[in-house]
């Protein structure tokens, strides 16, 4: 038993001439994976194809000039893109701290930083209303203080969005790190680089896949942000009704504008992650 | 796995004549006063489990369009429920059971000194009014139109309990809500709406045509329309038909 | 203007316990062999700053670059240590050109200068042509050359090759042994090759030394080693047996065994009276009573 082991790995070659259905890769896949793969892309395309189906092709293009569809893209560009920016320039230092110190206390620090995933939305939005609402525990003292609210405008929007979309951030780049080998850096120093040159030479452009990847990830998930931003932010036209709230108000009144507004955030949304995804396989 | 996500469909699909299960779709400001009418219709009526979706009323209205499995629907507004038996999803006529007017809120202590109507269109106040496809945000216009009051909101929130939530906190110095709605919630303060301005808003409800459970959707109905149930709804503030 | 390494290093970690004493002349090669987990890794991090140490110092010359009781600590980036590290590590997002004038980049010198030097430093490696080539795109052997122009490029007052052959084949160790000859001629500072391979060491190495778990085993020429290696692993390198034993003329005791010496051994004369050591294992006689051919410990020859 054992020589045919050994035999068997000292010779690969007579094995896959003895036994060539292990090594034939696989023509269609056995119906015990084929099946529910199949129910689960389902689950994902039909929502999409139903929408499609539904969408008010030919009239597209007035009703994404109306006055609330403008306002609402406007809108949704800026607080999306703001959030993603926000994210990146304070989610990359968390992950970093996350990936690079040891600290007491570090996994309930990584849990606080993924809890927005799993919150419900709205109860994240209300937990910022708590902290920085006028009445809020920082919010309070910042309204005695300077007179801002930060509830009921933009930033509130971005705010709510970099507080559901940061998590992906630090998520992708901690991830970048871990695997990026330190030596690298190490080589650097020697070499006679500085701190701050090791980071912009060789850690970021190492990373910088990481970082793209979180970017559009921030992006795509603050635009389509909904419950923290409705329940933070509330909704105004023009100021804080991003292109979800817009939909949701538009489906009680204006069904086709709402088909409209959607259309344009699946599009845009799945260029982006296809674009990404694209970009993941090249550079693997 | 696939029986857990089969379960709910099989219980729904094998009627158990014991238990009957009622969904009845319920303005938001119908919230309280609903969840007290559950609880003594429930008593009464030991097989029947009312279960309450509660949403703005123009979203219910979605829900009933796109043939949610609704057994009663109670909406904040005739008009909506008139949309829903042009659609001709309503079974026998629609009756209504309870009115309301509208009031401003203020939280606890009137922050921002709000006296009246003229007061929200005071730019530095932040002001939040229901948005204007929910029945609270069209009464609410209808207000101001008759006050000649250009109001400038800060938000538009999509139901009126979202509204409420926000002045309660704080968050908002003042909106325009139902006058119910200031009775129950803790913190929250009623300045009057002039007669000559304010509306009467009246609350329909009626048994939806694809009910599975008609004699079930027909005695709530009963309930909420007798003696029983109107005193359910003084007893919150609901004026009377 | 060049100046010897003289250090001491003291690391603690894990229950490991790293202990050199170590000094290398200017224009001096000293090559550090061991066995995997030996410690020769953290030398050359100890001696690049990127370990602290826990004890000790490091001088070079009359620079101080770190003396633990004295609280002194020299970062990588001033140090002005060359490093080859092991697999070259070179940075692959960089072009080779760039990978080479990384350190005058560093040391902020101006792009089109930096450059330029690169350049040259790359015909110097006979890797001209493929200056614009990203270390993906290139062998074993050419990243290597490219590690080492781009350690030299910036003038180190030392320079460490951590296992610079290790993972190249065979006949890109030729071309890279003799380049880095060419080289290491030029350089006038203390060099330090790591290695597991005794063959580079003995090629490249002006002195030995062996270091075991942390601590040096022996230190001397190749043939000092060969003729006296210290432990087994030693004996190893030099691709003769270590046989521990008592010796009284030709004849070597240990335990019940008694061996004598084959008249062909070179010298005979130099048995130590615990340890000695024979080149050529085939030729090493066993007198006994049971007839055993070799009661040795037999390793890998260079004859084999």
């Amino acid at each position: 038993m054992t020589e045919y082991h050994e035999d068997s790995i000292r010779n690969p070659s007579r094995r896959s001439g003895g036994r060539s259905r292990t090594v034939r890769r696989p023509r269609r896949p056995p119906a015990f994976i084929a099946i529910p793969a199949a129910i689960g892309l389902a689950l994902f395309a039909l929502p999409v194809l139903g929408l499609l189906g539904r969408a008010p092709w030919r009239r597209l293009a007035t009703l994404l000039g109306s006055d609330l569809a403008q306002e609402a893209l406007r809108l949704s560009a800026i607080s999306s893109v703001g959030a993603a920016i926000i994210s990146l320039l304070l989610g990359v230092p968390v992950a970093w701290m996350l990936c690079r110190y040891d600290f007491p206390g570090r996994s309930l620090v990584r849990g606080l930083v993924l809890l927005p995933m799993v919150l419900p939305p709205v109860v994240g939005g209300a937990a910022l209303l708590f902290a920085l609402g006028r009445r809020g525990l920082v919010g309070s003292p910042l309204y005695e203080a300077t007179g801002l609210v930060l509830p009921f405008s933009t930033g509130g929007v971005i705010l709510a969005g970099v507080f559901v979309a940061m998590p992906l951030m630090v998520l992708t780049v901690e991830g970048g790190l871990r695997s990026l080998d330190h030596r690298f850096e190490r080589a650097a120093e020697t070499l006679g680089a500085g701190r701050w040159t090791v980071l912009r030479r060789v850690t970021i452009p190492m990373i910088a896949p990481s970082i793209v990847a979180g970017i559009a990830l921030t992006w795509s998930r603050a635009l389509g942000e909904f419950g923290a931003t409705l329940t933070f932010a509330g909704n105004l036209q023009g100021r804080t009704q991003t292109l979800p709230l817009a939909v949701f108000v538009a489906l009680e009144s204006d069904r086709d504008t709402a088909l409209a507004l959607s259309l344009v955030m699946v599009i845009v949304s799945l260029a982006v992650l296809v674009a990404l995804r694209d970009r993941w396989w090249r550079s693997r | 796995m696939a029986i857990l996500l089969i379960a709910p469909c099989a219980r729904a699909g094998a009627p158990d004549p014991d238990h009957v299960e009622l969904l009845v779709a319920t303005a938001a400001s119908l919230t309280d006063a609903f969840r007290d009418i559950e609880k003594a219709f429930e008593d009464a009526h030991p097989g029947i489990d009312v279960v309450l979706n509660l949403g703005g009323s123009s979203l219910l209205r979605e829900q009933i369009l796109a043939r949610a499995p609704v057994d009663a629907f109670a909406p904040a507004d005739v008009a909506i429920m008139e949309e829903v038996r042009a659609a001709g999803l309503v079974s026998g006529t629609a009756r209504v059971f309870a009115r309301n007017t509208m009031a401003i809120a203020v939280p606890a202590g009137n922050p921002g000194g709000v006296t009246g109507l003229d007061d929200l269109a005071r730019p530095e106040l932040l002001v939040g009014l229901c948005a204007e496809t929910v029945p609270c945000g069209r009464f609410t216009r209808q207000v101001l139109l008759m006050a000649g009051v250009a109001a400038q909101p800060d938000t538009e929130e999509p139901n009126v309990r979202a509204l409420l939530t926000k002045i309660e906190q704080g968050e908002l110095d003042t909106g325009i809500v139902y006058a119910t709605d200031v009775r129950v919630a803790n913190g929250v303060a009623a300045i009057p709406i002039p007669e000559e301005y304010n509306v009467t808003t009246d609350y329909p409800i009626a048994i939806m045509s694809a009910t599975s459970h008609p004699e079930a959707a027909a005695a709530f109905v009963t309930y909420v329309l007798s003696d029983e149930g109107r005193t359910v709804l003084d007893r919150h503030g609901f004026h009377l038909p | 203007m060049s100046a010897g390494l003289d250090s001491r290093l003291v690391m603690q970690r894990d229950g490991f316990r790293l202990d050199v004493a170590l000094g290398i002349d200017p224009g001096e090669t000293v090559a550090l062999l061991g066995p995997n987990g030996a410690g020769k890794t953290t030398v050359v991090g100890a001696l690049a700053g990127l370990v602290p140490l826990d004890q000790g110092h490091i001088r070079l010359g009359n620079r101080v670059l770190e003396d633990a009781d004295a609280g002194i600590l020299v970062g990588p980036a001033e140090r002005r240590i060359g490093v080859m590290f092991q697999d070259g590590v070179l940075f692959p997002h960089l072009s080779a050109l760039e990978n080479v004038a990384f350190g005058l980049r560093s040391r902020r010198m101006p792009r089109r200068e930096a450059r330029r030097r690169a350049a040259g430093w790359l015909e110097a490696v006979d890797l001209g042509p493929l200056s614009g080539r990203r270390p993906g795109r290139l062998s074993g052997g050419q990243r290597q050359r490219v590690a080492l122009a781009r350690a030299l490029i910036t003038e180190p007052s030392m320079l460490l090759l951590d296992e610079p052959f290790s993972a190249l084949d065979v006949s890109s160790r030729a071309g890279l042994r003799r380049l880095l000859q060419d080289h290491l001629a030029g350089f006038q500072g203390p060099r330090l090759l790591i290695t597991h391979d005794p063959t580079e060491a003995f090629l490249l190495a002006d002195r030995l030394i062996v270091l075991e778990n942390g601590s040096v085993v022996q230190e001397g020429s190749a043939d000092q080693i060969r003729l006296r290696p210290a432990s087994p692993y030693a004996a190893d390198l030099a691709g003769v047996n270590l046989v521990v034993g008592t010796a009284s003329g030709r004849i070597l005791t240990v335990g019940n065994h008694r061996l004598v010496v084959h008249r062909h051994h070179p010298s005979p004369g130099h048995l130590h009276p615990s340890r000695s050591a024979w080149r050529q294992p085939a030729k090493l006689m066993a007198n006994q009573d049971r007839a055993d051919r070799s009661p040795c410990r037999s390793g890998p020859s260079p004859n084999r």
